[in-house]
Formats: C-alpha cells, sequence, structure tokens
C-alpha cells in the first residue's frame, strides 16, 4: 500500500486530465484531417485500437526520449549512453495538397554518434557481472568457439549439449533443489511453465504486483486466477479459506488444486516476499507455493541463494522455484527447480522444451562461470566479496536517501529502491535531469505501474564503489530539490549525515523520521493497489 | 341466532358499499360509472401487483462459520502437483558433445546432423564467431534490462535496421527468443471480439497467442485454401459487423509441424477480396526461400508490404537466437510498448544481435549457400522417396524434410514409438542423427507426427546418402516391421564394384542380438560368396564363428562393402561367381562391372 498525499493525487489526476483533454482535442483536429484524406485502408478496422493508441502518441511520445536509450557499451557501474535527438518534436510535417497534416512520425528519436559516459543505476547487474569478467568470459569465449552461438534446435532434439547438462546440474545445486530445468528466456519459462502444471479446475492465488510473465502465464493456464493484497499473507489466508470453502464457480466441486505465486523481490516495489509467513499459510493449506526468484536469485542472502536463504526459508517448503538468469549473473534464459519427478515431467511435457531453441550455449556458460565465482569454486573469495557488497551499498544507498527525504519504497537488503514521482511532469524531469548530471536512472509509468504511482527506480550493483554512490547521491539530491521530491528530513540538533555531501537546510517538523512519513498523511488518500 | 348473523353481514356488506360509494357517488369518468365495485377491483390488482414483485422466497442466508470453514479446508485434498512419472516421460535425449553443427558428436562418436534446423551451415561459421567473440568482449553476455530501461544496446538498433534493409521493410523489433515472439506479437495487434482465421497446423508459439489475445479464432484445414475461402466467405457472409472487427489470417511460410508451405498467392488474393490483414510466420522460410533467401514473399514474388505482420525466429538459419517482427512503422511501433515478451522482457543479449548481422551479412555475399541448400534438400528427397513405409510428407522446397508413417497404428503414441524406434537405430547403427516431431499434451495440433529431417547447406553429398543407408521395411499394411531393413550397399570408389549400389535385405530374427541377422541381396546376384538365394556368406555373419552380439548393423554393411571387392576363395557359396574369379579373372571384372551398372544409384 502506497499513501498518496491529497495534494499529490489532486494535481497527478490534474496533470493527466490535462494532457488527456489535450490530447483528445488534438485527436479531434486529427479525425477531421483524416477524413478530408480518407485512407487508402478502406474496410479494414484499425490496427492499433483507440485509448491504448491515444496513450502512446498523446502522452508517451512526449517523454519517449526517456525510455529505450540506446547504451554502447556493456551494462556495468558505467556505460555509455548514445545521444539521440529529435528535431521534429515528435512530429513532422508534411504537405499534402493544400493542408499541413500533422502525422505521426516513427523513428522519433535519431541516434547520434555522440556518447556520454553515465552511471548507471538502472541495469539489473547486481553482482557485477554484465561487464567482462577474468574468471567468466575466457570460458564463455571458449565455449562460443566449442558450440557457437546458437545449436538451432530445441532440448529434446539437438539443443542438447554437455553444457545444458552441466548447467541444470550447477543450477539445481546452487538453488538447493533436486532438479531444474532451463530455458532460454525468463519471460517464457513463466508463460510456458504455468500451463503445464495447472489447468481448468485449479486456482492459481497471484499477488496483485505479480510480474507480467506470470500473469500471461496463468492466462494462458485455463485456471481460475484471484488475486491477493500485494504482500499480505492475512489477505493470502483469508483468500485460501474463502476459495477452498467455495470451491469452483458454478459447479462448486472442490479444487484440483491451488498454486500460490510470489515473488522473491517485487521489482517495481523493491520489497521482499514475506516467504516465511506465505509458506506457512499454504503448507496448513495444502496449496503449492510457486516463488519466482527474478531479481533475487544471486543478489541477497549470505551465499546469494536467494530470498528463502535471506530469511531463513528452507527450499523443500517452496514446491516451484522459479528464476531468471538476466539479472544477477548477467545472462539470460530462466530456470525452474522441483523435484525430480517434477523437473521429468515437465521436460515431457512442457511446449518451451519441447518447442523453443535451447539457450545460447556461451550463454549457459556464464552463468555456470558466474554461480562458481560466488560460490568461491573459481578459487578465490571474489564472489563473497561481491555479496557482501551488494548487501553494503544497497543499505547504505537507500537509508541515504531515506535521510535526504525521498519516499523510498522497498525493504533492507533489496538493491531495488523506487522513489515515488506521482507526477507526469516528473517523469521526464527526473530522468532529463539526472541524465545532465551523467547519471542514468530508469523511470516508470504506465503501464509497468498504476498510472498514478510513477517512480523511478535505482538498481544498486556490486560494481559500484563508494564514489559512485555519492555522486550519485549528490546529484539525485539536487534533482530532487529542483522537482520538490524530498520531504525535508528532521535534523536533530548536530546530528551529521554520513556521506551526504550536502547538509540540507530543512524546515523542522515534529519529530517524525522519514521513514515514517506516511503517518504525515494518514488522512490522505490510500491507494490500495490490490 | 343464526338469521341475526346473517343480517349482520348483509347490513355490513351494504354498509362497506355504501361508505365505498359515498365518495364517488355519481362520478362518472369517460363515460364510466365508478362505482363501489370498481374500487374493489382496483385494490385486488394493487395486491395482485404487490405480490407479484415481491421476491420469491429465499432461505435467509447464512455464511458458513469458522469452525465450517475450518472443517472444509480440513477436508480438502489437492490432486499431486504433476501425475505419476511414466517410463515414456523419462525420454533422454542424447548429448551433443561438440556444437551442433552439420557434423557432431555423440557418445564420443561423430554422427551426422539432421536435427538442427542450421539450414545455411553458419554454426560454427568464422565470420559468426569472429564477430561474437568481439561483441562478447565489449559488451558481456546479458543485456541486464529491458529494452525501455537501458537494455538497448546500439547492436539491437543495428540489428533491427538491418533486418529491416534486407528485407524491404520499413522497421523491425527484436524478442529476445523465438518463441515469444509470436506469442507477444499477436495478444499486441488483437483482442477480445477480433476475429483471427489461422491454419490448424500452426506451431504451438502461434495457438499460445492466439489464446492469450482472447480473439474469436476460427480454424481451417491444414494448407487448405478452399477451406480458407471457405471460412472467410461464410465469416463475412455471417457477421453483420465484420468490417468493424480487426481480422488476420495466420499462416505459417513452411510449417514446423508438416513441412508444407503456404500458398501465399492464393492467401493474398482472398485476403485482398475478404479485407482481412496477414499474420506470417516466416520462422522455417528466411534465409532459405527466394533467390535470395528473403523468404515466403520472394518466392512467389509477392511484394513484402503485401504482408502486414511478418514474424521469425533467428534460431534456425541464422544460426543465432531471438525472433523478430518486421512491418510497417506503425505496426513496429505499437509494440514496443504493447506487446509483453517485448516490454517485461530482458533484450536479446547484444552478441547474439551481432551474430544476426554477420549471418545476414554472410547470406548476401554467398547467396549460393541457399542454391546448395536446395540441391540438399532435392538430393534426400529422391533418396528417400522410396524408402518403405515412411512417406515425406513435407514440400519439395522446404529445408524440413517430413517423414511420416505411410499408414498410422491409429495411436499418436504409439506412431511416435515406432519412429522414435527408427530414429533411435539411425543413431546407434548408422551414425546418422534425426528426430522425430515431439508434441506436447498442450499443443492443439492434430497433425501427423513424423521424422523431421532438416536439412543443411552444411551437408555433403555423402552425408546426405547415408541419411537413407538403412530404412526398415513396411509391411503391406503399412506397418512398420523393425525385423527386416531395407538396405543399399555402395560398391568401394575405386574398384571394380563401384557406381553400383546393392541393395541388401537384413532380417533379424527375435533372438537378436544373440543371433545374427540374415543378410540378402537379390536371389543370382554375382558373388563368389552369396548364395544362388542372394544369401551372403561371411564368417562374421555365421552364429557358429565369428558372430558377437556387440556387432552393429553399420559394422555388419561395411564388412560386406569390404566383401564385394575382396572375395573369400576359401568359402565359396556360388559356382558361378568362384569359377570366374579363379579361372577367368578379366571375365569376372567384366561381370561385376556389369553387374555394378544394373544396379545404379536410385537418385
Ligand atoms: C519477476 C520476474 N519474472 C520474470 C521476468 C522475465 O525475465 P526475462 O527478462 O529473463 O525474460 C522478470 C524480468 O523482468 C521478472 O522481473
Amino acid at each position: 500500500m502506497i499513501t498518496i498525499p491529497y495534494l499529490t493525487a489532486l494535481t497527478t489526476y490534474f496533470s493527466y486530465g490535462l494532457l488527456f483533454a489535450f490530447g483528445q482535442f488534438r485527436d479531434f483536429f486529427r479525425k477531421i484531417i483524416d477524413w478530408w484524406n480518407s485512407s487508402n485502408l478502406q474496410g479494414y478496422a484499425p490496427i492499433c485500437l483507440g485509448l491504448e493508441d491515444f496513450y502512446i502518441r498523446r502522452l508517451y511520445l512526449r517523454i519517449q526520449d526517456c525510455f529505450g536509450r540506446p547504451i554502447a557499451s556493456a551494462p556495468d557501474a558505467w556505460f555509455d549512453v548514445v545521444e539521440r535527438y529529435s528535431n521534429d518534436n515528435n512530429k513532422t510535417l508534411k504537405v499534402f495538397g493544400v493542408l499541413w497534416i500533422t502525422l505521426i512520425k516513427c523513428l522519433l528519436c535519431r541516434r547520434t554518434s555522440k556518447k556520454s559516459r553515465c552511471l548507471n543505476l538502472g541495469s539489473y547487474n547486481y553482482l557485477g557481472f554484465a561487464a567482462s569478467d577474468e574468471y567468466c568470459t575466457p570460458r564463455v569465449i571458449e565455449s562460443l568457439k566449442r558450440f557457437s552461438p546458437s545449436t538451432c534446435s530445441t532440448r529434446v532434439d539437438g539443443g542438447n549439449t554437455t553444457i545444458h547438462k552441466e548447467l541444470e546440474e550447477c543450477v539445481a545445486n546452487f538453488v538447493g533443489k533436486p532438479a531444474a530445468i532451463v530455458f532460454g528466456m525468463g519471460y517464457v519459462t513463466n508463460s510456458a511453465i504455468l500451463p503445464v502444471l495447472i489447468g481448468k479446475g485449479g486456482l492459481i492465488i497471484s499477488d496483485s504486483l505479480n510480474h507480467n510473465s506470470i500473469v500471461n502465464g496463468a492466462r494462458g493456464s485455463g485456471a481460475t486466477i484471484r488475486v491477493f493484497q500485494h504482500n499480505t499473507p492475512s489477505h493470502l489466508e483469508k483468500v485460501l479459506r474463502e476459495q477452498i470453502a467455495e470451491g469452483q464457480p458454478r459447479t462448486r466441486r472442490p479444487w484440483k488444486k491451488i498454486i500460490v505465486i510470489v515473488e522473491g523481490i517485487y521489482s517495481m516495489e523493491g520489497e521482499l516476499c514475506k516467504l516465511p509467513e506465505i509458506v506457512v499459510i499454504c503448507k496448513k493449506y495444502r496449496a503449492y507455493v510457486y516463488l519466482d526468484e527474478a531479481h533475487s536469485i544471486g543478489a541477497v542472502g549470505k551465499t546469494g541463494r536467494g530470498v528463502c536463504e535471506l530469511l531463513g526459508v528452507d527450499t523443500a517448503d517452496v514446491d516451484i522455484m522459479m528464476g531468471t538468469f538476466t539479472k544477477s549473473f548477467g545472462s539470460c534464459g530462466g530456470y525452474i527447480a522441483g523435484s525430480k519427478e517434477l523437473v521429468e515431467y515437465l521436460k515431457y511435457t512442457c511446449p518451451a522444451h519441447l518447442y523453443a531453441t535451447s539457450i545460447s550455449p556461451p550463454a549457459a556458460q556464464q552463468i555456470i562461470s558466474s554461480i562458481k565465482v560466488i560460490l568461491g569454486e573459481d578459487g578465490t573469495s571474489r564472489g563473497a566479496q561481491k555479496l557482501a557488497r551488494i548487501g553494503e551499498n544497497s543499505n547504505f544507498f537507500r537509508s541515504e536517501l531515506q535521510k535526504m527525504g525521498f519516499e523510498v519504497l522497498g525493504d533492507n537488503d533489496s538493491p531495488v529502491m523506487p522513489i515515488m514521482l506521482y507526477n507526469p511532469a516528473k517523469i521526464p524531469a527526473f530522468s532529463r535531469e539526472c541524465l545532465k548530471k551523467n547519471v542514468a536512472v530508469v523511470t516508470v509509468a504506465f503501464p509497468a505501474t498504476p498510472l498514478l504511482l510513477a517512480r523511478a527506480r535505482i538498481c544498486i550493483s556490486a560494481s559500484h564503489s563508494k564514489e559512485d554512490l555519492l555522486r550519485a547521491l549528490e546529484v539525485i539530491s539536487e534533482v530532487g530539490d529542483l522537482l520538490h521530491l524530498t520531504i525535508p528530513p528532521v535534523l536533530t540538533i548536530g546530528s551529521v549525515i554520513d556521506g551526504v555531501p550536502k547538509v540540507r537546510s530543512a524546515i523542522r517538523e515534529p519529530d517524525l523520521g522519514p521513514v515514517s512519513r506516511s503517518r504525515w498523511f494518514t488522512k490522505g488518500a490510500i491507494h490500495d493497489l490490490g | 341466532m343464526a338469521s341475526t348473523v346473517l343480517h349482520m353481514v348483509n347490513s355490513t356488506l351494504e354498509w362497506v358499499t355504501l361508505a365505498l360509494d359515498v365518495p364517488s357517488a355519481r362520478a362518472v369518468v369517460f363515460g364510466v360509472h365508478i362505482g363501489g365495485h370498481l374500487f374493489v377491483e382496483v385494490l385486488l390488482l394493487v395486491v395482485i401487483l404487490f405480490l407479484l414483485s415481491q421476491k420469491s422466497y429465499k432461505p435467509p442466508k447464512r455464511p458458513l462459520t469458522k469452525k465450517e470453514i475450518d472443517e472444509l479446508c480440513e477436508e480438502w485434498v489437492p490432486e499431486p502437483l504433476i501425475p505419476p512419472i511414466t517410463e515414456e516421460m523419462q525420454y533422454e535425449p542424447p548429448v551433443l558433445e561438440s556444437a551442433a553443427g552439420p557434423h557432431t558428436i555423440i557418445n564420443g562418436k561423430e554422427v551426422v546432423n539432421f536435427a538442427s534446423a542450421n539450414y545455411l551451415g553458419l554454426i560454427g561459421h568464422k565470420k559468426l564467431l569472429d564477430s561474437c567473440t568481439s561483441a562478447l568482449e565489449k559488451y558481456g553476455v546479458g543485456s541486464c534490462g529491458p529494452r525501455g530501461f537501458y537494455g538497448t544496446i546500439d547492436v539491437h538498433l543495428d540489428c533491427e535496421a538491418r533486418i529491416a534493409k534486407f528485407l524491404g521493410t520499413p522497421d523491425s523489433i527484436l524478442y529476445s527468443y523465438g518463441l515469444s515472439t509470436m506469442f507477444s506479437a499477436i495478444p499486441a495487434f488483437a483482442k477480445k471480439g477480433d476475429v483471427i482465421v489461422v491454419d490448424e497446423g500452426v506451431h504451438w508459439g502461434i495457438q499460445n497467442g492466439l489464446y492469450l489475445s482472447r480473439s474469436t479464432i476460427v480454424y481451417f484445414k491444414h494448407n487448405d485454401m478452399e477451406s480458407l475461402r471457405n471460412t472467410l466467405e461464410k465469416f463475412t457472409a455471417k457477421n453483420q459487423r465484420a468490417k468493424k472487427l480487426r481480422r488476420y489470417i495466420v499462416v505459417e511460410a513452411v510449417y514446423q509441424n508438416s513441412g508444407q508451405v503456404a500458398p501465399l498467392h492464393e492467401i493474398i488474393r482472398l485476403k485482398e477480396k475478404y479485407r482481412f490483414r496477414v499474420l506470417l510466420d516466416e520462422s522455417n522460410s528466411f534465409g532459405v526461400l527466394g533467390k535470395t533467401g528473403r523468404g515466403l514473399t520472394e518466392y512467389f514474388g509477392v511484394p513484402v508490404d503485401k504482408i502486414d505482420i511478418i514474424t521469425a525466429a533467428m534460431g534456425h538459419a541464422l544460426a543465432t537466437e531471438g525472433g523478430f517482427c518486421t512491418g510497417s512503422a506503425r505496426v513496429i511501433d505499437h509494440q514496443r510498448l504493447s506487446s509483453s515478451g517485448y516490454v517485461f522482457s530482458a533484450s536479446l543479449p547484444p552478441y547474439l544481435a551481432t551474430a544476426a548481422i554477420t549471418a545476414i551479412d554472410v547470406l548476401e555475399e554467398k547467396p549460393d549457400l541457399i542454391t546448395k541448400l536446395k540441391e540438399n534438400v532435392a538430393l534426400l528427397w529422391k533418396g528417400l522417396s522410396g524408402v518403405p513405409g515412411l512417406s515425406i510428407a513435407s514440400n519439395p522446397e522446404s529445408p524440413i524434410v517430413f517423414l511420416k508413417l505411410e499408414k498410422s497404428t491409429g495411436s499418436l503414441k504409439t506412431d511416435l514409438h515406432l519412429l522414435q524406434e527408427i530414429a533411435d537405430r539411425a543413431l546407434e547403427e548408422d551414425s546418422v542423427f534425426v528426430v522425430t516431431s515431439k508434441r506436447s499434451a498442450l499443443d492443439k495440433c492434430r497433425l501427423p507426427v513424423g521424422i523431421r529431417l532438416f536439412v543443411s547447406a552444411g551437408h555433403s553429398e555423402s552425408d546426405l546418402v547415408k541419411g537413407f543407408v538403412a530404412k526398415p521395411e513396411t509391411a503391406p499394411d503399412g506397418s512398420v516391421n523393425l525385423m527386416v531393413w531395407q538396405c543399399i550397399i555402395p560398391g568401394k570408389p575405386g574398384t571394380d564394384w563401384e557406381g553400383g549400389y546393392f541393395p541388401l535385405t537384413l532380417h533379424f530374427s527375435e533372438d537378436y542380438p544373440s543371433k545374427p541377422p540374415k543378410c540378402r541381396f537379390p536371389p543370382g546376384f554375382f558373388h563368389p560368396n552369396v548364395y544362388p538365394s542372394g544369401t551372403v556368406c561371411l564368417s562374421i555373419l555365421s552364429e557358429d564363428s565369428g558372430w558377437r552380439p556387440a556387432i552393429t548393423v553399420k559394422q555388419i554393411l561395411v564388412g560386406i562393402q569390404d566383401l564385394l571387392d575382396q572375395p573369400n576363395p576359401a568359402d565359396p557359396a556360388q559356382t558361378d561367381g568362384y569359377q570366374l574369379f579363379i579361372q577367368e579373372p578379366v571375365e569376372y571384372k567384366r561381370r561385376v562391372r556389369q553387374q555394378a551398372k544394373q544396379y545404379p544409384q536410385i537418385i
């Protein structure tokens, strides 16, 4: 739950309302023009639907430059952002008869050859394996030479190499499950596995903020889907009891099975899953637990084994453990780890195993090598250092942001920290201002978040040095001031904020820490995402 | 007593009538006299209406008590997460010990690989490896982010531009996995209420996309244009609102499930007539069909802009991974924000995008790769045409040669089992790696299963000949008889036997491998060690002397091939051949050469 102050909610709605009104106004004229110049595609319904297209044309395009910025190097702690320009302010004019017609132009942001070196606070490079690595890269290149970039075949046909076998064993061992199966893409892992595990007559209870791949997989399965309030075990229990008692809709037959799906770290919230409580509840009601560790595997836990290790949950209590290799391991693909029988069954029926090309061998090698580094099997303590660094870096950065008075979501230990922006105007402003100062941050807006809850998201990496973080904090603090993002912190006399280069003069408020700032607005509009 | 009661009732009634009459006495409305009875009737009507408006009786709702819910929860027993594992589920595919090129290593043995869709033979291509190596050094392996959030690397943009330029389309978009391309692209353009007419043989990725779009799905018969026409006609005639809906035809260029090629001319004609848009999956035709490998549109000489949306996986001809979608700028831009597999997933690892660029460069530089692939397909086609029990179901132009059972056993499982057995033997005994078309329980495709041979430009002629050396025979009823194998033994080059391709039948007994198979040439075969019946006399084939269960079919065939040129005079089996061999070597040679001409290569 995120508490939005009244005023913020009002101004945010107002901004969107204004944008909407202007958009409609412009669309109105466009329609007239289109009518004049009736298109050649008579008899076809428009390929893109009105409102969703409206959002893109009238809102997204204005701030398009904040998204999809191309980079020209590895997504390491520092990277080269390619500068783009648009000489027509996102549209172009075309002569048509006597009318000047405004049409959308598609390649709005054109690339230049200019690059600027920026601090990367956007990539999911939690352990710093994205860049070339002294242990991994030579092995990856060796496997490239041996196996080529692709097998051009599926795992059950000609795509099953020794590397793939080794990878599955390695992942199962790392995750702490008897067996594992790997796929070439994390998204497909979720969306192709769920239909295999459950179908009509089954029930999926999903966290309200689960990733789109889970939503898609659940939809594709044909099972009934119920949602519980984000990360709220008590509500999960309520839904479970209700559903078990009620049974299937209409027929009232008991459910065949129930799968509860949660994520380890919620990528847009930075929150850790309340796994211990959820596991207890699922055990009590005999529901199966499906845990998506896309962001947590490798990034948290003493030896990088994810939320189970961090929160002290026995992996035997989690029936299906899913994760991706795109984040901490700096590769691509996803895995499912579980019992031997589960994996055997998946290998027999899962369409992604039968029909999709197997994961690229060099990418597989990267995962194996990075796991070896994490576990110290490369003979160094680099892995342990990386894990220590990401924990320290994340906690330092989070606490500093909070001290500055930003509204930061998420839990300690999580390397993902969203800063709430709310106002649509602040999205591009935050992004552009930071980029001007050579700090690259990700801003997230609809459709990845609810319309009102636009935010900037910072992902901390083990490859960030202390200086990097200090510099980032300085820039963010300046931009925060500019955009009035901070709620002034409370400085008790004589208190010093470590590492914050600029001690901020603050309006003294009653003694409420920034952490508890939501209490300021107890009367504010409570925005329940569930 | 009674009369008093009666009297009272009467007087009361009178009083009531009077009382009711009083207010409206003598009232006449529109010529109707308003009397007391009218009031009674109206009252009655009101009562009836009141009763009718009441809900029927329902027992009061009593929610379950906490205890009851507890009990229900206690009683509920879920099904196990997965069904019990049977033996057939434990299939272990062969493990490759080297790259999946035209030749690969399985179990320490070099085999010819027909399992990888490496159509252009680009696996292991030097240029590809070099470009990947430098990309890996520069960019690392993964992109660590979705395209929107700093996961766009310059090579992604280059690759998109390269594909668009190659195909002559305005723009294209990269997906990080071949399978996700279709199932993300379709729901981006079709929603509930829209209509999709689709071939019943499409692969699972498309099926899943159709399902996720929640559109109205109408299937037409596999690659049957008459059926497509009927479907479109029926839909358009029946549906008044058709014009308001988005309508699509979804087809594959070369069907993964059958190797058929879609007749694009006809599809375009129908599409234009009924005003449908076309989504075409070119996964198995991109880089393969057409003079320069630009796919189905080039093959049929159709301008590429006639197709609204083209998708393709890059894990086939381009020998990399991922997929792309190409079309008008509007189609592509829309996906950048609306296609879930693009928005919500990390982007393609940059080295794979580089590989795709290089692969297209190579293809453009060397269009003869396509010619070679075509020749190879033709060669394999001819060779496989005569195989008893199996028939070719694919199009002669398709790089997937699809063998199906001439007569199915009626059960998909048994068919697959039989085909798998053939494939296993081919791998074990002929070192030819072929695969069956597996079918997931989720797959709705009902086309027959078969053996798929993915032909590559990298296959040599001898590889392809190997592809059909030995195959089991089929009984007249069409079932495959695994006990009888039809083989061809080529005469050794450099000997008088060169140029001959001698048919040999292996009869396995139930006791195989403890007993040797019986090997037979056609009756009257000219060779000192062949009985007049055609049976070969060879020490390793003798149960008493040379046979060991470990001897493979391949070793037998090689042994017989050697025997052809090196007869064993110590063990004659026919007089004709033996005598000529001993007494008239010149005549013997002539006969041998003549016989070799009698058995030319069947292709
Ligand atoms: C929770 C979750 N699951 C799955 C995925 C998809 O993984 P991939 O990027 O490897 O497709 C993501 C990625 O953003 C994710 O956050």
